[in-house]
């Protein structure tokens, strides 16, 4: 492995409101394969114990809705070239349940960029994404952390 | 894959010891269809995913699936087996890619168990068996007291 070097303060990315709405849970467990009703019949969730719309563990991901670039806004945002991005790692930290109906405010920062030496030469970026939701109100719901791999240019 | 006449999802944490096993999923052949789903479904409209000539001029054989369309996949199963309120945190490390046509496996297993939380580790394997995913994910559990 090469040199870390760290590029800098962590830079903030911004914020995006977005609601964890029905609609989108139902595109995103029939995407998943999953058309159980829980994930977006409120009255099939009470019957099954629940206090509410329970979300799948991914449901954050509704954000990328609101942001222009979507899903790769970090990517371009990190200055990264889109052909050699690879998502490397994901994690999600979950203070409460989310809910369906919850409306949250991500906020991201671009934590770090390492810099490395690529496996055939050349360099390769991982970019690490941190990413906090404050629910309605105003307390933190989760936080998400992204490892995106730009890989050597061949 | 799972849904409607499946075993109901927990709500209260479930009572889970070290060796459980998720049951294990067997997906159908992922097809561009699905990824062009998840695009929508995700916001994820990287070409890469849906645009054979861009993906090709990227040196990639063909498009290929989002890791978090499998992620999110995993995670339902999990959030199936154990309880969507339950899990605490839920962590994906993408290993291998999903191209068109292929079939994943996913499993999971409690792996330790302190107080009231379980320790799991889960990974999805292709056809080949190839790993495509690691994932492990912290779990609030019954405990003796609470059950």
């Amino acid at each position: 492995m090469g040199s870390e070097i760290s590029e800098g303060e962590a830079r903030d990315l911004g914020s995006v409101n977005f609601p964890l709405e029905r609609a989108k849970l139902l595109e995103l467990v029939r995407s998943f394969k999953d058309p159980d009703p829980l994930w977006y019949d409120s009255e099939a969730a009470a019957a099954a114990g629940f206090d509410g719309l329970p979300v799948p563990p991914t449901a954050t991901v509704i954000a990328d809705h609101w942001r222009e670039d979507g899903a790769t806004f970090h990517a371009q945002a990190a200055g990264l070239d889109l052909t050699r991005v690879l998502h490397g790692e994901v994690s999600w930290e979950f203070e409460r349940p989310l809910r369906g109906g919850d409306e949250l405010s991500a906020t991201s920062v671009l934590a770090g960029i390492e810099t490395r030496e690529g496996k055939r030469g050349g360099e390769m970026k991982m970019v690490r994404v941190e990413t906090t939701y404050v629910d309605q109100d105003g307390e933190v719901a989760a936080k998400r952390y992204d490892t995106l791999i730009e890989t050597a240019p061949r | 894959m799972s849904g409607a006449g499946s075993p109901s999802i927990p709500a209260a944490p479930p009572a889970l010891t070290p060796g459980a096993e998720m049951p294990t999923v067997v997906t159908e052949p992922f097809t561009r269809t699905d990824f062009v789903r998840y695009a929508g479904a995700g916001g994820d409209f990287h070409p890469i995913h849906h645009d054979e000539e861009y993906a090709t001029a990227a040196g990639m054989p063909s498009v290929f699936g989002m890791g978090m369309l499998h992620a999110g996949m995993l995670g339902v199963e999990l959030a199936r087996w154990v309880g969507p309120d339950n899990i605490r945190a839920f962590k994906v490390r993408f290993t291998g890619q999903v191209w068109p046509g292929d079939v994943l496996t996913f499993t999971g297993r409690v792996v330790s168990l302190v107080d009231d939380r379980a320790e799991i580790e889960l990974e999805a394997t292709s056809q080949g068996g190839d790993s495509i995913l690691r994932a492990s994910a912290t779990v609030l559990v019954a405990t003796a007291l609470t059950r």
